[in-house]
């Protein structure tokens, strides 16, 4: 059968960043996807301090921040940068968050390499009294 | 002495400084008889006055203030260079693993401080337990050492607020974190209301 | 969960300035937003005065509390952060101003310093006319004395008298001894009172 390296050509990483994301959100526990210092330079350009004060800045970040995906040989590997809900306890939302990406990968036909999580954040969800403005992360 | 060659003198030979230091109180005898103490007096009087009048006016003046978009690229610098601490690892296997920033684990702690009366959790380091940082972790073994800073009220009785902090800080990194913490050293570094 | 969690850390305007800055010192961006919003305005202020240029002073104001969020972990003495804010505002007025002396120097007359825009909405005047022509008049007097002072006169009057600084925090920040600050103070001040009898 010539189906998985098949899939794994029509399978983007993007895709999988995707799924990934979607799954990580889904999973009870997690507030969002964190996105990193590398993410947000890209995202605000190399502009100066007087470009970045005088460009609009609060622009939304790219639908993936938070998640890299490398796609070889039919494996995924997986990394994904996340706050959690301080109502559960971050490392068992980070491993149930783990063993999610992992079935959801194998679903795609791809094989799940290293899925690395990174709890950068914990803390208590927004709540109506507590809402701010969205900020850019 | 360096501070009669900078400051000013009067002609009757007293400085600037002197007629400044007694400008609220009422004139002294030789500043009544004095032309050119008395021309002082008038114009420091005058300046402090009108000091005082920028003062009050430029702290209210809603247009001394800088451009909002000012502090938003201030904030967008700080997120973008945001400082999460080291990212500890607390479950390592073959496919991948766990870390958990040091920021993240320090909110939590200032959580428990925060609840505490008399307390203010001020800086905090979190490093994993040197005993198994090496060693591939199962799931809710990894252990970690806290290093607290705080400043208390100062009628706080520290020993036993420290160990009740203590065992609030290892109650709360269980529960919200998932580790174990095992060493918790709080260092009271300052009342923070004297 | 424990119900007597507090739902939110608590607000830095509820807590000791130390503990905000040692909480922006470990990367806290809520107490760090809330320093910048406790001095940005003081700072503005301090580099509109010295400077008289808003888009200078807003340059100064941007620049020292970048500096600050990088260079906050370095701080070790957390009472000291007013001090090390102010320090960092002034040298880079001073630069400012060196910069501006290494150009062509421009004379400004006292009716281009008088264009504030949006200013002299005095407080406390009352809507009485009269006190508040007296009182633009003081300020516009003053602020246009103020300029023709050498900048690191300025910036010893500015600290002092606006800013309320003691002497050693204004040595500090300038880097001079305690007497050469009370030396510019006095020369300051007789020549700001020479100028403003001028001009009534």
């Amino acid at each position: 059968m010539s189906e998985h390296p098949l899939e794994a050509r029509l399978i983007s990483s993007d895709l999988i960043a995707d799924l990934a994301a979607r799954t990580a959100l889904d999973t009870p526990g997690v507030l969002r996807l964190e996105p990193t210092l590398k993410n947000l330079l890209i995202h605000l350009g190399k502009g100066t301090l007087q470009n970045l004060r005088r460009a609009e800045t609060r622009t939304t970040p790219a639908r993936h921040d938070g998640v890299f995906v490398t796609v070889h040989h039919g494996i995924a590997d997986v990394q994904l940068d996340i706050a959690t809900d301080i109502a559960f306890a971050a490392l068992n939302v980070a491993q149930a968050v783990r063993e999610q990406i992992t079935r959801t990968v194998s679903h795609t036909g791809l094989t799940p390499g290293r899925i690395d999580i990174s709890v950068l954040a914990i803390e208590h969800p927004p709540t109506a009294a507590t809402a701010r403005p969205p900020t850019p992360l | 002495m360096a501070i009669d060659e900078t400051n000013p003198r009067l002609g009757c030979g007293r400085s600037i400084d002197e007629v400044w230091a007694t400008i609220n109180q009422p004139p002294t005898a030789h500043e009544n008889g004095c032309a050119p103490c008395r021309t002082a007096r008038g114009s420091l009087a005058k300046l402090a006055e009108a000091a005082r009048t920028l003062r009050d006016n430029d702290a209210e003046d809603p247009s001394l203030q800088p451009h909002h978009a000012v502090k938003d690229a201030i904030m967008n610098l700080a997120r973008a260079e945001v400082r999460r601490g080291n990212r500890l690892p607390v479950f390592q296997s073959g496919q991948g693993g766990i870390t958990i920033s040091e920021q993240a684990i320090t909110s939590v702690i200032w959580f428990g401080t925060d609840a505490l009366p008399g307390v203010r959790g001020r800086r905090c380091r979190v490093h994993a337990d040197p005993a198994t940082a090496d060693a591939l972790r199962p799931a809710g073994t990894a252990g970690i050492s806290v290093d607290l800073r705080i400043a208390v009220a100062s009628d706080t009785d520290i020993p036993g607020t420290a160990e009740l902090l203590r065992q609030r800080i290892i109650t709360m990194i269980t529960g919200h974190v998932g580790l174990n913490a095992g060493t918790v050293n709080i260092t009271v570094e300052d009342f923070y209301d004297v | 969960m424990d119900e007597h969690e507090p739902v939110a850390l608590t607000r830095p305007e509820d807590l000791d300035e130390a503990t905000v800055v040692a909480r922006a010192q470990d990367g806290n961006l809520d107490a760090f937003e809330y320093l910048v919003e406790a001095y940005q305005g003081r700072l503005f202020r301090l580099a509109f005065r010295m400077l008289h240029d808003r888009g200078e002073a807003e340059d100064v104001v941007q620049e020292t509390l970048v500096a600050c969020w990088r260079q906050l972990p370095l701080l070790i003495n957390v009472q000291a952060f007013s001090g090390w804010l102010y320090q960092m505002a002034t040298n880079r007025c001073l630069d400012s101003l060196r910069r501006r002396s290494r150009q062509a120097e421009v004379v400004q007359e006292p009716v281009t310093l008088q264009s504030i825009p949006g200013s002299f909405t005095e407080p406390g005047a009352g809507g009485d006319p009269a006190r508040e022509a007296e009182i633009s008049c003081e300020i516009d007097g003053l602020t246009t004395a103020l300029l023709t002072l050498p900048p690191g006169q300025r910036a010893c009057w500015l600290l002092r008298e606006i800013h309320e600084r003691s002497y050693a925090e204004i040595a500090a920040t300038l880097e001079i001894s305690e007497p050469t600050v009370r030396g510019r103070l006095a020369r300051a001040r007789a020549q700001l009172a020479e100028r403003m009898s001028q001009w009534q």
